[in-house]
């Protein structure tokens, strides 16, 4: 009985092909640097030498690539590519260290990253007190909010503004379907939809199966200029950073890769980056623990 | 329909293809693992020594008891720590041990149905009871494992899905990034849908040979 699945192990493995999740490694690229466009934050040291590191000479980040535009993976390419992943590529290049984008699942980028598998977990993380108790999280990387994203010809409804009565959807797990659910009762939606991914959230919402989807502004802002079917509605609310998280007790290797931020802040590589993924510029706040009152996000040029 | 963007599929085709390559040989290995875990156990839990029947008893409790997403979780972060396993390799692992609980019991059942008096009669020619199981048993065994052993294989195959917890880049895990980065989750997953039917469909078709071949000739 054995011999069978043996013979057809060693058939399919004699084919070639290396193992798995083999993360995709990348050399260091040219460092490019534009014009500042906006006012330089406070600027460290360059950096020497990198410590606590999961392995020498490599900066390992985890990413999902699946939230664009801040981690996708090209299907022409097969590349991961987004707004975080650029950053992570121009820290690793300033920082003199191969870059590796091992691509997981989110729960197990957060589990490897407090095992002490990766340096750092890259998916646009909100550092909520919470969560500031389980990992160390970078200096802001930007700021954004939650939005109502809408069919087309929703885009002027009031958004959160008023959903009574409207069937509502979110990202299981994340912010925004927080955000719904804690505040049920005072929204007074008619009923919640959790989607697994951002994929078959939008489809549900144009086709009507919910009227609102709970999305990140930055992700839904992305989907409206890619996607003519959909758009925004109404006020953004709970503006709040996004940061990159480090293992608890990576204090060094957090304040490398923060004083590389700073510098990308202050040279302007980081509004650049901002302006290839966003269209536009938005305001990276210095604390983690800025609530912004925004309604809308400011936005501005470069 | 008329909506259906083919392109996307054919842009997203190395990926998968390279996806579906890797879900194949997690499949074939932990096929292999759980294989000689299953007849391992399925002996010991027939074995006259008491404390074989307890452990084998014990393991398939636990394994089958446990869903396979908590066990592949184990497996990469508990013992893949210890052991610096790759996720390839716990997954392997992972889907073979959990595996293996069920492919035990299928065996078992295999083994038990063949009758008393095959037993019986290899005693009364004098033969030792590895070689009664070896010439006896198993060859008519087999023809009753065959349809669960395949079906509990087919499951087997479409748990490779559940590796994509570990990072492991197999089809459904590039399924989804695909799907969620190009927000076309019908297309992506109903390409993903036709790759798994045809590769269980060859697994049904290794089943039909395989019961052709152990067939009672009339």
């Amino acid at each position: 009985m054995i011999a069978i699945p043996v013979a057809f192990a060693l058939a399919v493995t004699a084919c070639g092909s290396d193992d798995d999740a083999s993360p995709t490694t990348e050399a260091p690229a040219a460092t490019e640097a534009p014009a500042a466009t906006e006012a330089p934050a406070a600027t460290e040291a360059p950096v020497e030498g990198v410590s606590g590191l999961v392995e020498d000479g490599k900066l390992i980040v985890a990413t999902t690539g699946n939230f664009p535009p801040f981690t996708a993976i090209n299907p022409d390419s097969g590349e991961n590519e987004g707004y975080t992943i650029d950053i992570a590529r121009e820290a690793a290049t300033r920082l003199g260290l191969e870059l590796e984008l091992p691509t997981v699942d989110f729960v197990a980028e957060l589990e490897g990253l407090s095992q002490g598998l990766y340096d750092i977990a890259d998916s646009g993380i909100w550092p909520t007190p919470e969560r500031q108790e389980s990992f160390l999280f970078s200096r802001p990387m930007t700021s954004t909010g939650i939005i109502a994203q809408v069919r087309a010809e929703d885009a002027d409804s009031a958004g959160f503004a008023d959903v009574s009565g409207l069937n509502v959807g979110g990202i299981q797990g994340s912010s925004q379907e927080k955000y719904l659910l804690e505040n049920e009762a005072e929204l007074g939606y008619s009923s919640y939809l959790g989607f697994a991914g951002a994929g078959e959230a939008l489809i549900a919402l144009k086709q009507g199966r919910v009227d609102v989807l709970s999305q990140d502004s930055l992700v839904a802002s992305f989907v409206a200029a890619n996607d003519e079917e959909l758009a925004t509605a109404g006020p953004t609310v709970l503006a709040h950073p996004l940061s990159f998280a480090f293992q608890l007790g990576n204090e060094a290797k957090r304040d490398a890769f923060d004083a590389v931020l700073n510098e990308m802040i202050a040279d302007g590589s980081l509004a650049a980056i901002q302006q290839a993924w966003f269209g536009v510029c938005i305001p990276v706040p210095a604390d983690i623990d800025a609530q912004e009152p925004y309604d809308i996000l400011p936005t501005g040029d470069c | 329909m008329s909506d259906f963007d083919f392109d996307i599929i054919r842009r997203s085709w190395p990926l998968m293809r390279e996806a579906t390559w890797v879900s194949i040989q997690v499949f074939a290995w932990s096929l292999v693992l759980a294989s000689f875990i299953g007849l391992l156990f399925a002996l010991m839990r027939l074995s006259n020594v008491r404390a074989l029947r307890w452990i084998a008893g014990i393991y398939v409790w636990i394994f089958r008891g446990l869903p396979a997403l908590v066990i592949l979780f184990f497996a990469f972060f508990w013992v893949g720590r210890v052991l610096d396993l790759t996720s390839f390799q716990a997954a392997i692992l992972g889907l073979g041990v959990s595996s293996g609980a069920y492919k035990a019991e299928i065996i078992r059942a295999g083994i038990l149905a063949v009758d008393n008096g095959q037993r019986e009669a290899s005693d009364a020619l004098a033969m030792t009871r590895a070689q009664s199981m070896r010439r006896i048993i198993l060859p008519q065994g087999i023809r009753v494992m065959i349809p669960n052993y395949v079906s509990n294989s087919t499951l087997l195959f479409k748990s490779t899905s559940l590796a994509t917890v570990i990072g492991l880049n197999e089809l459904t895990g590039k399924s989804r990034q695909l799907a969620n980065s190009t927000f076309k989750p019908i297309e992506i997953l109903t390409a993903a849908g036709v790759i798994y039917l045809v590769l269980t469909s060859v697994l049904v078709g290794a089943q039909v040979l395989l019961e052709r071949r152990y067939a009672v000739k009339a």
